[in-house]
């Protein structure tokens, strides 16, 4: 299912580096998933090329079905870039999830008024198809 | 080893500050060279003296600024990486450059042009094909979801700390207020109008839980300070101000800060600063009870409670009361904060109004003097990595 994106596809162009491709090519799948260490399990974000726990190189890429919850959020009213002009205000959260423990992601709430939000709130994941080649993983409040 | 009392900060300069805008066509290189003059003809000593330069948030070419000046031989010049975090962490390596005999007299200086030639406005989010290779692919976790400025990223660290420790915009709005106060009694400060809690609660949301005048100002000058060893010192024109202790850095966890939002556990709701905090008391032999005054980097409203914090003038977590309880006011605070009206209402110029005020503070030549004031903290931007900090004494 597609819903309007909060924000224009002009911010979604991805500069991303070997470390991190493999998350964008996951999320073109709808799968969000995160660079986890294989010798000592810690998670690591944004990617990079060693557990900052052991130092393993060893690198899997774990899958979490995106049920989170709200750890803080903003709602931006002030379009600090031209190219949001015409989308403010929208909400950016920082997402945690209980199976992914110690790292968290930065987003977006969809599908809920600013007014209730609330710090510990229940997530699901929500894609947004900004291009053929970008696919955003947005959150909107669990059904 | 330690730097202890071993220099002293002999001179301050600046250009007149400008709003956005107001230094029209003057380079940036010019601004610096205004603050350099003012700064050495300050300390009693000739642009020939100086044989060392120490910058911040990626420096300026040494060889174009030594050539402009006429620095008879450059025997030094230093950067400390990142962006406002350095700005102390500069002077703690002109310091150390000295008592290492790397160099004898050492000129910090940074100038800011949000517009005009040299000029980038802090803060303002460039897309794709203007990103700088730094900031890299990590921002690819920030800009597709709209978080692009530092506003943004602190708005959601003060939301954290209200949810946390019960913390109100109405004690954002007493930083806000207090520091307005201070800068009515500056007649260099761009802002001097007073303004009531009513005003602050009144300003347009910026990034909610942040209004306008939660956020620091955006204008344009030049500052510069010289330092050299304290034995020279005793035979300059001002009452030396000496470099009691440095510290810089942050843990390293802390990561890119305001852009990943990693930081962990309780330092999420934290300015970064409370390891350097323990390593900058250890060094001095000194504790929050012996700071007279303290100029802490105000970017934001939100960080100077953070600060106060970190800084152990009072437990976590109680920064909101004891600013709302007037803690910070320079005639009647435990700990007058920013005496010179700082970054939400002086002059924002990245972090060495803050270090010129210390010494004004230590000389006794503030515009709001704390009597007696002989030993002053003064610190960098927080919020990133490193960031920096100076117990500075009379
Ligand atoms: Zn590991």
């Amino acid at each position: 299912m597609t819903f309007p994106s909060p924000l224009p596809a002009e911010l979604a162009v991805l500069l991303t580096d070997d470390d991190a491709a493999p998350f964008w090519e996951m999320t073109r799948q709808r799968r969000l998933c995160f660079q986890q260490c294989s010798d000592c399990g810690t998670f690591r974000q944004p990617p990079g090329p060693l557990c900052p726990n052991c130092r393993s190189r060893a690198t899997t890429w774990t899958e979490t079905p995106g049920a989170g919850t709200v750890f803080t959020f903003t709602t931006v009213v002030h379009p600090v870039h031209p190219a949001v002009v015409d989308f403010v205000p929208y909400l950016v959260a920082l997402i945690e999830f209980p199976d992914v423990p110690g790292i968290r992601l930065v987003s977006n709430l969809v599908e809920v008024e600013p007014g209730a939000v609330s710090i510990g709130m229940s997530v699901e994941v929500a894609w947004d198809e900004m291009s053929d080649e970008v696919v955003i993983p947005r959150f909107r409040p669990a059904a | 080893m330690s730097l202890r009392d071993k220099t002293c900060i002999v001179g301050i300069g600046t250009t007149p500050f400008f709003r956005r805008g107001g230094s029209g066509t003057r380079t940036e290189i010019d601004l610096m060279c205004e603050a350099t003059l003012n700064a050495v003809a300050d300390a009693g000593l000739s642009v020939d003296d100086i044989d060392g330069f120490s910058f911040y948030h990626n420096g300026f070419d040494a060889g174009r600024l030594s050539s402009v000046l006429g620095i008879p031989e450059l025997r030094w010049s230093s950067v400390v990486s990142g962006g406002g975090g350095g700005s102390q962490g500069a002077i703690a390596n002109a310091a150390a450059a000295v008592a290492a005999g790397y160099a004898d007299v050492v000129l910090c200086v940074k100038a800011l042009k949000a517009t005009g030639p040299g000029g980038r406005r802090i803060g303002r989010p460039r897309l794709r094909d203007q990103r700088e290779p730094a900031g890299g692919p990590d921002l690819d976790f920030n800009y597709p979801f709209g978080l692009m400025s530092p506003g943004q990223s602190f708005a959601m660290m003060a939301r954290r700390h209200m949810h946390q420790y019960g913390t109100t915009t109405r004690q954002f709005g007493e930083v806000a207020v207090t520091t307005r106060l201070h800068a009515s009694r500056n007649p260099a400060a761009l802002h001097r109008t007073p303004i009531t809690l009513a005003d602050h609660d009144a300003s347009r949301v910026i990034a909610d839980p942040l209004r306008l005048l939660d956020f620091c100002l955006e204008t344009e000058g030049g500052t510069a300070l010289i330092v050299t060893s304290a034995e020279r010192a005793r035979s300059l024109r001002q009452t030396p101000v000496h470099i009691r202790a440095a510290a810089q850095g942050g843990s390293g966890a802390w990561g890119q800060g305001i852009y990943t939002h990693q930081m962990p556990g309780d330092e999420y709701t934290s300015s970064g600063h409370r390891p350097l905090a323990a390593r900058l008391y250890s060094a001095a032999g000194l504790g929050p009870e012996d700071i007279d005054v303290a100029e802490m980097y105000d970017h934001f409203s939100p960080l100077v409670i953070m600060q106060l914090e970190d800084y152990g003038f009072c437990a976590v977590g109680e920064g909101g009361p004891f600013v709302e309880d007037g803690g910070t006011r320079w005639d009647t605070g435990r700990l007058p904060v920013n005496t010179h009206g700082g970054n939400l209402s002086e002059v924002y110029l990245l972090g060495f109004t803050h270090t010129i005020e210390a010494v004004r503070q230590l000389r006794g030549t503030s515009t709001s003097q704390v009597q007696d004031a002989e030993v002053a903290l003064v610190t960098s931007g927080p919020g990133v990595n490193p960031t920096s900090a100076l117990i500075l004494r009379r």
